[in-house]
């Protein structure tokens, strides 16, 4: 099965080629949010120097959100672009479990976060699986303060990934469960979520899972918004 | 705080152009005032004096107008936007960064997702038909 992957949830973007769960070809920014100049030359550039054309993909995969709003409009709307007319069917990947795949060996917890500001994460938790990580729980948007209640509860050690395994980490010094858990902070660039994970899940999940891919039409984003608590929008008139 | 009279749009330009020297990639810049102020003429002074040649204009429809340029200007109207889930579906929070410089109308509609050193442009009507008072804060505390 050949996929083709665009990654752009993030301050990063991404596009990968695999063919039969092998990685072929992937590009990778970290440039700011220029992903609506970038992310279509990445994918025309993954194509080419896989020597492989669109009509040879068999699925587009897509992170599908949650991160950045712009981000996930954008790689939706050129997966749409290039799926449509070209009858090839999609499939949407969380962009935390991108995140967390590259770790999905490792023991205890695995918790990928992105950054949604004011000390509030888009976040799940995995375990250790073979194929992909195993879930523990869903995507959500929750406080730092929530994520450490669940990790104290578990009392395992934890690998943080994701662009706000960061801010996470901080956070967990500052409250003492760095001290409490051994907590692993993943070095340099690996933190991102990359292209080239969210080919290797479609194909895992696509050949392996009964679950199958979507018409475009069908693709959605699936934004998280975070909690605003009571806080009010407008300045008090 | 710092206080400046303007007599006409033109000056109110110059006035712009003169703060836009201490703006650096990360600025927000926040008005405060009603309509026919000169929020855009004063965004068109800010925008010239980065060296941007876009063309100004209120995104009053666009909601953000996308000038380009390095730092990166958006130029928003938040007249329409009333919720949070309203403002997340701007991009608002994806703009602010260290690479950009945000100018926005009707700031007032998201007071509390401002970043705490934005900095304030209230312009309010002066004597004469023309003449507008125009007040900078630098940063929420600056009152």
């Amino acid at each position: 099965m050949n996929v083709l992957a665009i990654e752009s949830s993030a301050v990063t973007a991404s596009a990968a080629v695999t063919r039969d769960g092998a990685v072929v070809c992937e590009e990778f920014i970290n440039n700011g949010l220029t992903h609506s100049e970038t992310l279509a030359p990445l994918a025309a550039a993954v194509l080419k120097n896989a020597g492989m054309a669109l009509f040879d993909m068999d699925v587009i995969a897509v992170t599908n959100g949650p991160g950045s709003f712009t981000g996930v409009r954008i790689g939706g709307a050129l997966a749409k672009g290039l799926a449509t007319p070209n009858e090839i069917p999609t499939f949407g990947i969380s962009s935390i479990e991108a995140a967390a795949y590259p770790f999905r060996k490792k023991d205890g917890i695995i918790m990928a976060a992105m950054d949604a500001r004011r000390q509030q994460v888009y976040t799940a938790f995995f375990t250790a699986g073979e194929d992909a990580p195993k879930r523990l729980t869903e995507d959500a948007a929750i406080s730092l303060a929530e994520a450490e209640a669940f990790l104290r509860e578990k009392a395992q050690p934890v690998t943080l990934c994701g662009d706000g395994a960061r801010v996470a980490f901080e956070y967990f010094t500052k409250s003492g469960l760095a001290s409490a858990l051994q907590i692993t902070q993943p070095e340099g660039d690996c933190v991102y979520q990359r292209a080239s994970s969210v080919a290797l899940l479609a194909d895992y999940y696509l050949m392996k899972t009964d679950k199958t891919p979507l018409d475009a039409i069908f693709l959605r984003p699936k934004y998280l918004r975070p909690s605003q608590a009571e806080r009010e929008l407008a300045a008090k008139s | 705080m710092q206080t400046f009279l303007s007599h006409s749009p033109a000056e109110t330009r110059d006035i712009a152009a003169q703060l836009a020297k201490n703006i650096r990639g990360g600025a927000v810049i926040a008005f405060r005032g009603g309509l026919g102020m000169g929020k855009t003429a004063f965004t068109r002074g800010v925008v010239e004096a980065m060296g941007n040649t876009a063309e100004v204009s209120s995104p009053t429809f666009a909601i953000v107008n996308d000038y380009g340029g390095d730092p990166h200007i958006y130029h928003f109207d938040m007249y329409r936007v009333e919720t949070w889930d309203d403002l997340d579906s701007t991009g608002f929070f994806d703009y602010l960064n260290d690479r950009s410089i945000l100018l926005i109308e009707w700031s007032e509609n998201i007071e509390n997702a401002l970043p705490e050193d934005t900095v304030f442009v209230e312009i309010a009507r002066g004597k004469e038909e023309n003449d507008r008072i125009i007040t900078v804060r630098y940063g929420k505390d600056d009152n």
